[in-house]
């Protein structure tokens, strides 16, 4: 049975139940309002945002559910993305940043988990410089205030 | 780009999503966003000087400036220890929400430990001189700390009333050393106040030797009030040959646990619990000295006779534990004079004490002889027992129920009355659940194994548990094929409990399986039938860990009926019914591990089992995990896993299903017969969608595949970064 979606700027999208039930958030209003025909308002994803999530949804519909992860491992790994989720998140990073803001809203927790590892690949290994490059920032530290910071951060750079 | 700045303020200003991607960088990357720009520095600067670690530079300069956002310490070793003493004054007087510390005394010397960190003065350790000196006065003297002065107690102290007279008053005299350095050498030492905080919720120490005087010192400081938040305490030993692990007395764990109210883990697993003896720190006559305390408090709850000290431990981890059943016992000191020794009985009131205890491992790999005699899981709610090492021949046994004995201190063992017995066994049969065993035995390898067999025979088919109707076992593993007799195996697959709840059957072999394996197949070949017969058995299964030899591997791929590979998980007889198909645990299996498999293409053998492997591999629709080690495998066998080499519409259709959602390969071999190349890669990324580690011996990728990987596949590169992260990241 589908399901209606309506976006920010009021357009609406069918899905199939078991993909937007992706969205933990949507399975939840859909248990609690029931069966029904009435779209669901998704106010804080806009349509360009939402054909994205939904193509993720639709290409993971048979995925296992996600087990919490309990272990207190430190170390994770950024880099075990899947290849599709990895094409998936070539998108310019305005994009980047609205989809992990919609898969936080929506609760969809591999989507959120795939962006933000994307956005921590973005950073690992780079310099300052390199960092401000990747995401277009302005450095806008006083002379002063750079070699101050510099020189409190030493400790960190040979360890 | 105003714009696009302004989402990722978005996204890194919600402090969830910025956790989210913080758990992903190093130290050394969040420093460097920090130098970013004002939004960065606020962001990550918190994060940054939360986790510090400290090496040969000591604590970060900065330090006191930050010191209010430090939450994590991990202490490296230092050049040459010197500023262990500067470090822990500085942590503990700045760094007030310290919640995790870990910290490696692997820098300092026996000596240099007990001089920097335990207040022995120098005169004191290093008089006398030779080895057996050192060990003995290791074994006599454990310190305590009050402000000032160190004061040591020997076994001299068998009452421990010097113990009492200390803590209820002056400390004896007698007893504070000589040295002139005494005065000065306990700086440190006074009750720390911020490190041994009530912040402080995880505590790893490692050292090169002497955790007594340390437990007692930190039993001490959780006495006065400190260490009210611990949750996870770990003590590891660093190798040292002057130290062949520590031995403890039960009481002072318990008295350690119990002055710890929140402590849910206690490992330590170099230390080997010993009967008490008679050295007390702190003990139930003295109890009223703190009567305010946490510790206090929950003794006095355990001497209202019924009501139990409520030690809230969920996790023991220890070495060999004593667990003599007799009230006496006689032994050779190193003198060569005997000595009656009492062996309390009453082992078992250690785990009354602890009647949240879900896991308990013993790990016995510093007594050459069998401690575990006895054991009884009746208190333990839901426990994970494992043991390793030794041998438990009345583990379980019910002909001894320790169940019986009066769970009061003090009282004189006893058997219970033929109805009592009865009585205490129904009773104990509602909350007898077991989930997880583990005994690997000690691993003799297949030469002394053969000898042994007979022992473990004894062990395991005494070990009568495995009959018990209500037993919701989910984990088995043993130490070697030669811990698994036959009959124990024919036993554990008639159990329904056993077919209707076993989720993971692991087999372990910590010898070179490759070195020796004519002997292994010769020994575990009659195995096959048993463990194949015991595998199908298990409805529930996910999870299995095998050494299959060369040799058995015809055996099992090709020859027999009830071969592991012939047909994926065999038909199986069940109750003289005769054969009946039975799919078994073939949907539901996601993680595999053989070892010593091999794949060759260089015999028809080799083809022929490989068939059978990849038909057998071709049913496991859930496999997630898949890890061989090798005896010797060939490429073409490997690359076949997931495309033949002359694919008909038939045969792709199967191998598409191979590996459809296998997620990890790790695959380890002497014999690696030549390298992957590209279009191999290609094949094996295309063929194995979800495969996101992949792991291959050294050199077993051309440059070119690897950097075909690195460009097109990342999510196969994560073999390469592994070692770089796990030292990188903590």
């Amino acid at each position: 049975m589908p399901v209606t979606l309506t976006s920010l700027d009021n357009q609406e999208f069918k899905v199939d139940k078991e993909v937007a039930e992706r969205s933990i958030l949507i399975k939840n209003m859909i248990e609690d309002v029931g069966e029904s025909d009435a779209p669901i308002p998704l106010p804080n994803v806009s349509a360009a945002v939402l054909t994205k999530v939904i193509e993720y949804c639709e290409h993971h519909r048979n995925d296992p559910v996600q087990v919490q992860d309990e272990t207190d491992d430190p170390r994770k790994r950024s880099n075990d993305i899947e290849e599709w989720d990895m094409k998936f998140m070539q998108v310019d990073q305005e994009m980047l940043f609205e989809i992990i803001l919609a898969a936080n809203y929506l609760d969809i927790k591999p989507l959120l988990d795939v962006g933000c590892k994307t956005v921590a690949n973005i950073i690992k290994g780079k310099t300052p410089e390199e960092i401000r490059k990747a995401f277009n920032i302005v450095n806008d530290f006083t002379p002063e205030e750079e070699a101050q910071i510099k020189k409190e951060n030493e400790w960190a750079e040979d360890r | 780009m105003h714009s696009q700045q302004s989402a990722l303020e978005r996204v890194l200003g919600l402090p969830e999503l910025h956790l989210q991607v913080e758990r992903y960088l190093s130290i050394k990357d969040l420093s460097r966003c920090c130098q970013v720009s004002r939004f960065f520095y606020a962001l990550w600067n918190r994060t940054l000087w939360s986790k510090i670690r400290t090496g040969r530079h000591g604590l970060p300069e900065f330090l006191d400036k930050y010191c209010h956002w430090v939450e994590s310490w991990e202490r490296m070793p230092t050049a040459g220890g010197y500023t262990i003493l500067d470090e822990l004054d500085q942590v503990r007087t700045s760094c007030y929400h310290l919640s995790k510390a870990h910290i490696s005394f692997s820098d300092l010397d026996p000596c240099g430990f007990m001089r920097h960190f335990m207040g022995l003065t120098e005169e004191r350790v290093e008089e006398g001189g030779t080895e057996v000196e050192d060990n003995r006065r290791e074994k006599r003297y454990f310190g305590l700390f009050v402000p000032g002065r160190v004061i040591f107690l020997d076994n001299d102290d068998n009452d421990g009333s010097l113990t009492r007279q200390w803590l209820h008053g002056q400390p004896p005299q007698q007893f504070v050393p000589k040295s002139s350095h005494s005065e000065d050498a306990p700086l440190a030492l006074a009750l720390p106040n911020a490190f041994l905080s009530n912040q402080l919720r995880l505590l790893e120490l490692a050292s090169p030797g002497t955790n007594l005087p340390l437990l007692d010192w930190l039993t001490r400081a959780a006495v006065e009030g400190h260490l009210q938040g611990l949750e996870r305490f770990k003590f590891k030993l660093i190798n040292n040959p002057w130290v062949k692990g520590w031995n403890t007395s039960r009481s002072s764990i318990l008295q350690f646990l119990g002055a710890c109210p929140r402590l849910l883990v206690y490992d330590a697993p170099d230390v080997v619990v010993k009967g008490d003896e008679p050295r007390v720190l702190l003990n139930a006559d003295i109890a009223t000295a703190y009567p305010t305390g946490p510790w206090t408090a929950s003794h006095f709850q355990a001497k209202g006779g019924s009501r139990r000290k409520m030690i809230p431990l969920k996790e023991l981890y220890l070495a060999a534990v004593d667990l003599y059943l007799v009230d006496e016992d006689e032994y050779e000191d190193d003198d060569g004079q005997t000595v009656l020794l009492k062996k309390d009985r009453l082992m078992m009131e250690f785990f009354l004490h602890l009647p949240r205890l879900v896991r308990l491992t013993f790990h016995d790999e510093v007594e050459e002889e069998t401690t575990i005699q006895a054991l009884e899981l009746a208190y333990l709610p839901h426990p994970s027992l494992s043991v390793t090492g030794g041998t438990i021949p009345d583990l379980f046994d019910r002909a001894r129920p320790i169940s019986a004995f009066p769970p009061c201190e003090g009282s004189p063992a006893r058997f219970f009355s033929d109805q009592e017995y009865k009585e205490r066994e129904d009773q104990r049969f509602d909350y007898y659940r077991l989930e997880h065993f583990r005994n690997l035995g000690r691993d003799y390898g297949p030469h002394v194994g053969l000898l042994h067999e007979s022992i473990e025979y004894t062990i395991l088919s005494r070990g009568r548990f495995v009959t018990f109707p209500w037993l919701k076992l989910s984990r088995l593993e043993f130490s070697s094929p030669y811990s698994l007799p036959d009959n124990f195996l024919e036993i554990l697959s008639e159990q329904e409990s056993i077919r209707r709840h076993l989720r993971s059957f692991v087999i372990n072999i910590s010898w070179n399986p490759v070195e020796r394996d004519g002997t292994v197949s010769f020994l575990y070949l009659f195995k096959a039938k048993s463990i194949s017969r015991f595998l199908s058995s298990c409805d529930e299964l996910r999870e299995i860990h095998l050494p299959i030899s060369w040799r058995d591997q015809s055996g099992f791929f090709t020859v027999e009926e009830s071969s592991l590979w012939s047909r994926p998980w065999m038909p199986l007889t069940r109750g003289g019914k005769g054969l009946e198909e039975n799919t078994g645990c073939r949907d539901k299996l996601e993680i595999v591990k053989f070892v010593s498999v091999r794949l060759d293409y260089e015999n028809d053998g080799g083809v022929t089992e490989n068939e059978a492997f990849r038909e057998w591999m071709a049913s496991l629709k859930s496999l997630r995990s898949l890890t061989i080690h090798g005896a010797g495998i060939h490429l073409e066998a490997l690359i076949d896993l997931s495309l033949p080499s002359t694919p008909s519409a038939d045969t792709l259709e199967k191998k598409e299903l191979v590996c459809g959602q296998l997620r990890e390969l790790q695959i380890s071999t002497p014999t690696w017969n030549k390298r992957l190349n590209v279009n191999h890669v290609q094949r094996l990324a295309r063929r194995m969608p979800k495969l996101r580690y992949l792991s291959l011996p050294e050199d077993a990728i051309e440059p070119e595949a690897e950097e075909w990987i690195e460009n097109y596949c990342p999510r196969l590169s994560n073999y390469v970064e592994d070692g770089d992260e796990s030292d990188e990241e903590y």
